[in-house]
C-alpha cells in the first residue's frame, strides 16, 4: 500500500495495482459510445429543437439551482478519491447526470459543437491514460508501473482526464437513446416515427 | 448466517432469476433487462465476497471489480438499446427471428 501513491485502497487497486483493468474499461466505454453515435447518425438526421427553447419552467429553475452544486460535487468526488471512497468513475457519473439535465432542459447542443472537439473530448481519458501508462516504459519500467515518488500525481492526472471522458461518454450514450418527447437529435417527422416505435405492439 | 453470506446468496438468487428470464423471453428489451439483473447479482456476490472476513477491512479488489463492472454494464445496456431500436426500425419486430423461418426464437 505504501507504494500506491494514494491512501484509498479502492483507488489504489483501480488505478495502480490493476490499472490495466481500468485502462481496458475506458476503451470499452469509448467503443460503446462510438457504436451508439455511429448507429444514431445512420438512421436519425434533421434538426433538433431550436437552440434556447426552454424545457419548462420547473426544469429550467432546477437546472439553474442544481448544476453548479453538481459540478462542485463532481470536483469533490474526484479529489476525495485519493484518500476516501470516490474517484474518477463517481465524478464522471455526476458529470454525466449534469449533462442529462442540460439535455432534458434543451440547453446542450452536441450538433453545434465541432466534431473534432467532441471526438477529442471523448477520447481524452484513454489518450492520457495510455500516455501515462506508456510513458513509464520510457523510464525503464513495466507498463503501468508508476514511479513511487510521482504515483500520486500521475493517478490524479489520469483520474481527472478519465472523469471528463466518462461524463461525456455517458452523455452521448444517453443522447443516442433519446426518449421520444425530449429527443435532442430527432426532427419532428422522425419524432412521430419514434412515437410509433415506443408504443407496445 | 453472516451478512456476507446473505449478500452472496441474494446475489446468486438474482443471477438465477436473471438467467431464467434471459433464456425464456424472446423480447429483446426483456433480455437486456434480464442481463442487467444477472449483472446486479454478480455485483452483489462480489460485494459479499469482499466482506468475507468479519471485523476486518473489506477486500478492495472485488470493490474495484464491481466499479469496473457497473460502468461496463451501463455501456452495454446503452449499446443494446440502440441496437434494439435499430432492429425495430428495420424489421418492425422486437425479437430476433430465424431468417430461414423454421423456428421462431419464441
Amino acid at each position: 500500500m505504501e507504494s500506491a501513491g494514494v491512501t484509498s485502497s479502492v483507488t489504489a487497486v483501480l488505478l495502480n495495482f490493476r490499472g490495466y483493468d481500468t485502462l481496458l474499461e475506458v476503451a470499452v466505454l469509448l467503443l460503446a459510445s462510438i457504436g451508439c453515435l455511429t448507429l444514431r447518425e445512420a438512421h436519425q438526421s434533421g434538426s433538433s429543437r431550436p437552440a434556447g427553447e426552454p424545457g419548462g419552467r420547473v426544469l429550467d429553475g432546477m437546472i439553474h439551482l442544481v448544476i453548479p452544486v453538481m459540478l462542485l460535487v463532481a470536483g469533490y468526488l474526484l479529489w476525495a478519491g485519493e484518500h476516501a471512497p470516490g474517484g474518477a468513475f463517481q465524478a464522471g457519473a455526476v458529470l454525466g447526470a449534469t449533462g442529462f439535465l442540460l439535455l432534458l432542459g434543451n440547453k446542450m447542443h452536441f450538433r453545434e459543437a465541432p466534431a473534432w472537439l467532441l471526438r477529442f473530448a471523448l477520447s481524452t481519458g484513454l489518450i492520457v491514460f495510455l500516455l501515462v501508462a506508456g510513458g513509464v516504459i520510457v523510464s525503464g519500467r513495466n507498463l503501468l508501473e508508476y514511479p513511487v515518488s510521482h504515483a500520486g500525481k500521475l493517478i490524479v492526472l489520469v483520474e481527472a482526464a478519465i472523469s471528463i471522458s466518462i461524463g461525456l461518454i455517458l452523455i452521448t450514450l444517453f443522447a443516442a437513446n433519446p426518449p421520444s418527447a425530449y429527443s435532442p437529435w430527432i426532427d419532428q417527422a422522425a419524432r412521430s416515427e419514434a412515437g410509433v416505435e415506443t408504443r407496445p405492439k | 448466517m453472516t451478512q456476507a453470506t446473505l449478500y452472496a446468496l441474494t446475489g446468486v438468487m438474482l443471477f438465477v432469476m436473471g438467467l431464467r428470464a434471459f433464456l425464456l423471453y424472446a423480447h429483446l428489451l426483456r433480455k437486456i433487462l434480464a442481463f442487467n439483473i444477472m449483472g446486479s447479482g454478480i455485483f452483489l456476490l462480489l460485494v459479499g465476497i469482499a466482506g468475507r472476513v468479519p471485523n476486518a477491512a473489506p477486500d478492495p479488489v472485488p470493490h474495484a471489480l464491481v466499479l469496473t463492472g457497473i460502468v461496463v454494464s451501463v455501456s452495454f445496456t446503452a449499446f443494446g438499446l440502440v441496437l434494439l431500436r435499430r432492429i425495430y426500425a428495420k424489421t418492425g419486430k422486437t425479437q430476433l427471428t430465424d431468417r430461414m423461418e423454421h423456428t421462431n426464437t419464441e
